[in-house]
């Protein structure tokens, strides 16, 4: 027995089983592989959608009108009507413009011992209200030409047409419109300075295009601060509704 | 032979390495997918649980709508719920827990004085700021700061020159940090400070805005207003239940106020008459008003604050702050003449007169929202309008430990299951 060799017969079962295992190893690695970069792609796709969606969630449903009803401080503006409200839109571009809640103060900031004028050279002012303006052209000089432009100034100026900071929100967002809840039906502009007392839309729906993608993305922010419901609209007397 | 069979042995081997390679490869990507979607949805889902406890927190506010006149007390049911974030209330997958507080338990930001600002932990510099800040007038303090000032800072701004709109805004008044008004002041020289208890909260802890409070008579009808127009000295007797001789010295007097107008209550008690007689001063302070409005801002109540809070306002001393919160009824101190218990001292009757309350119509919330595990820590400032509990203001907080920093109780007490009705 021990002497006896190995069939032709078992050298082929053997070269055959191995070549189905082989195959099958191939195969299934070279699927998880590009499986693994599709999900990833598709992964990177979503985040960049999440991730955008996010911060201005975060933004938006803290948006916050002044108690005082008069204060010109606060404001809320979306449409593309803007141009006669004074609000610097240029061309009817549509943009949205308002006012917020300070976002959260930094830690390194509330840890710090310093005096009051090096926190304000190396943090800024922190707290109290954000004006925020989101627009698809750049107020200031931008490096890139086109890509969703959020500013922000610290404390609100009153001056809803410049100053703070501008940085890109998200490069490769083509076209962004919003719609604003009033308790009853989406309006496609909100101007506070047209409601007496000013009062903040109820919700944002934000309908947006990526480059390169015809696909309508949308989602909608609830504001936690309106007092906007549906048995306490903004009614067309009050001059909200177009 | 045997290195043969030896070979498809390792041939096999490798293989399966591979295919466990490639699986890995591919649970791990997803893995990471799920993670990242997970922490996504966790924490908006904990954030919409934390939005649903203040809601929650409304419904009980409700109670104290219904009844305006009545005291707000840290026994009511409002200050039980939830006790003091001990229980865990479960909606579905997600759970919040809260705790409901009298923001009238605090100084109001937009009303508090020179002289309740010097019995706080301040420098002189910080106070002149912190007045010239929400002050009109464009003249800055000796030490204190307008435009010229903040115009040139680093990175400049305007000064507000108007109501504060939130607690953290006071970080962009000069020489106030966020050491001032989160750490507890140990070091800093109270100029003012009458009494020697030493400060044992943060500044943050102490004040708050929008603190409103109900102004009734003991009857739950409105208070009489001194000011208003065309008010008879008979008609004032008979609202306020004060002989005619003070209702007519009030009334002849209000022309000798600077604009013709009372500012404080404590102008009255003043008045020749008016602070020797008892019934007289409790008058003045249950049933007496400067104002139209059925709402005052910044008003102390005496059934929820801290004796260190009382003790801030000039007039009331650490004594009669502590005789204040120890001799509390069960039930709450129902009209603010029963502080005449704590003091019979004009200074003091006078500060209780202008400052103390025993109602209120303004709560904070505490709610912390948790999905998964993760938190979120929101605070909420609800004033009561119109008989409506309705939410003027969330924030964010700006620490991660705030179950800690609000001194809750442990979590998972008792555990309540809100379901759908």
């Amino acid at each position: 027995m021990r002497k006896r060799g190995i069939t032709l017969l078992e050298v082929m079962i053997v070269t055959v089983c191995m070549a189905i295992i082989l195959g099958a190893t191939v195969s299934a690695v070279l699927n998880a592989i590009q499986h693994t970069s599709k999900v990833k792609a598709s992964r990177t796709v979503y985040d960049r959608n999440a991730l955008f969606e996010d911060r201005l969630r975060s933004i938006l449903q803290n948006a916050y009108l002044s108690s005082v009803t008069t204060d010109t401080n606060s404001y809320f503006y979306g449409g593309s009507d803007l141009v006669d409200s004074g609000s610097g839109s240029q061309n009817g571009e549509i943009q949205l413009i308002f006012t917020s809640l300070s976002p959260r103060i930094p830690s390194e900031l509330i840890e710090s011992t310093d005096d009051f004028e090096t926190l304000n050279s190396s943090f800024g002012p922190e707290g109290g209200m954000t004006e925020y303006s989101l627009s698809l052209t750049a107020v200031g000089q931008a490096p890139v030409e086109q890509a969703l432009f959020l500013r922000h100034q610290t404390p609100a100026d009153g001056d809803p047409s410049q100053g703070g900071m501008e940085l890109v929100l998200d490069p490769d967002i083509t076209t962004i419109s919003y719609e604003f809840y009033n308790g009853a039906d989406w309006d496609t502009s909100w101007d506070t300075q047209a409601i007496n007392p000013p009062r903040l839309p109820a919700a944002v729906r934000i309908t947006y295009r990526r480059v390169n993608d015809e696909t309508d993305r949308q989602f909608v922010v609830r504001l936690i601060h309106s007092d906007v419901t549906a048995d306490n609209p903004v009614t067309v007397e009050t001059g909200a509704t177009q | 032979m045997m290195r043969k069979r030896g070979l498809v042995m390792v041939v096999v081997l490798a293989a399966l390495a591979g295919v466990m390679a490639g699986v890995a490869i591919y649970s791990m990507n997803q893995n990471d997918a799920v993670k990242t979607s997970i922490n996504r949805s966790e924490k908006r889902r904990a954030r919409i649980a934390a939005e649903a406890g203040i809601q929650y927190a409304l419904a009980s506010i409700q109670t104290v709508a219904d009844a305006p006149q009545d005291p707000v007390t840290t026994d009511d049911d409002w200050a039980l719920l939830g006790s003091t974030g001990g229980e865990t209330f479960t909606v579905g997958n997600e759970s919040f827990r809260l705790q409901i507080i009298d923001n009238s338990s605090r100084l109001d930001l937009n009303t508090v004085t020179e002289a309740q600002l010097s019995n706080l932990p301040l420098t002189q510099e910080q106070i002149d700021s912190f007045l010239d800040w929400r002050e009109a007038d464009a003249n800055p303090r000796l030490e204190g700061a307008k435009d010229e000032y903040y115009n040139e800072l680093a990175k400049p701004y305007n000064t507000r020159l108007g109501r504060i709109q939130t607690v953290t805004e006071v970080l962009q008044i000069k020489g106030w940090t966020p050491d001032i008004l989160y750490n507890l002041q140990s070091n800093t020289v109270n100029t003012g400070r009458t009494n020697n208890n030493e400060p044992v909260s943060p500044i943050f802890d102490l004040v708050s805005l929008d603190c409103f409070s109900g102004a009734y008579n003991p009857e739950g009808n409105g208070k009489s207003n001194i000011n208003q127009p065309g008010l008879t000295a008979q008609q004032l007797a008979t609202n306020a239940q004060i002989p005619i001789q003070n209702a007519t010295t009030i009334i002849n007097s209000r022309a000798a106020q600077p604009n013709q107008q009372y500012a404080r209550l404590s102008q009255v008690l003043a008045l020749p008459g008016i602070g020797a007689n008892q019934q007289v001063i409790r008058s003045v302070l249950d049933r007496m008003t400067v104002s139209p409005a059925d709402r005052v801002e910044g008003l102390v109540n005496i059934n929820t604050a801290t004796a260190e809070v009382l003790s801030i306002i000039p007039g009331v001393t650490e004594d009669i702050a502590n005789q204040i919160v120890d001799s509390r009824p069960t039930d709450g101190y129902k009209q603010l003449s029963e502080v005449l218990t704590a003091s019979g001292d004009l200074t003091f009757v006078g500060a209780a007169a202008d400052t103390l309350t025993v109602t209120s119509q303004s709560f904070r919330v505490r709610v912390v929202g948790k999905a998964g595990s993760t938190t979120v820590a929101l605070e909420a400032i609800v004033t009561i309008n119109n008989s409506i509990p309705s939410v003027l203001r969330v924030e964010e907080s700006n620490f991660s430990n705030m179950p800690e920093r609000w001194t809750w109780a442990e979590e998972g007490n008792t555990t309540t299951l809100l379901e759908n009705e």
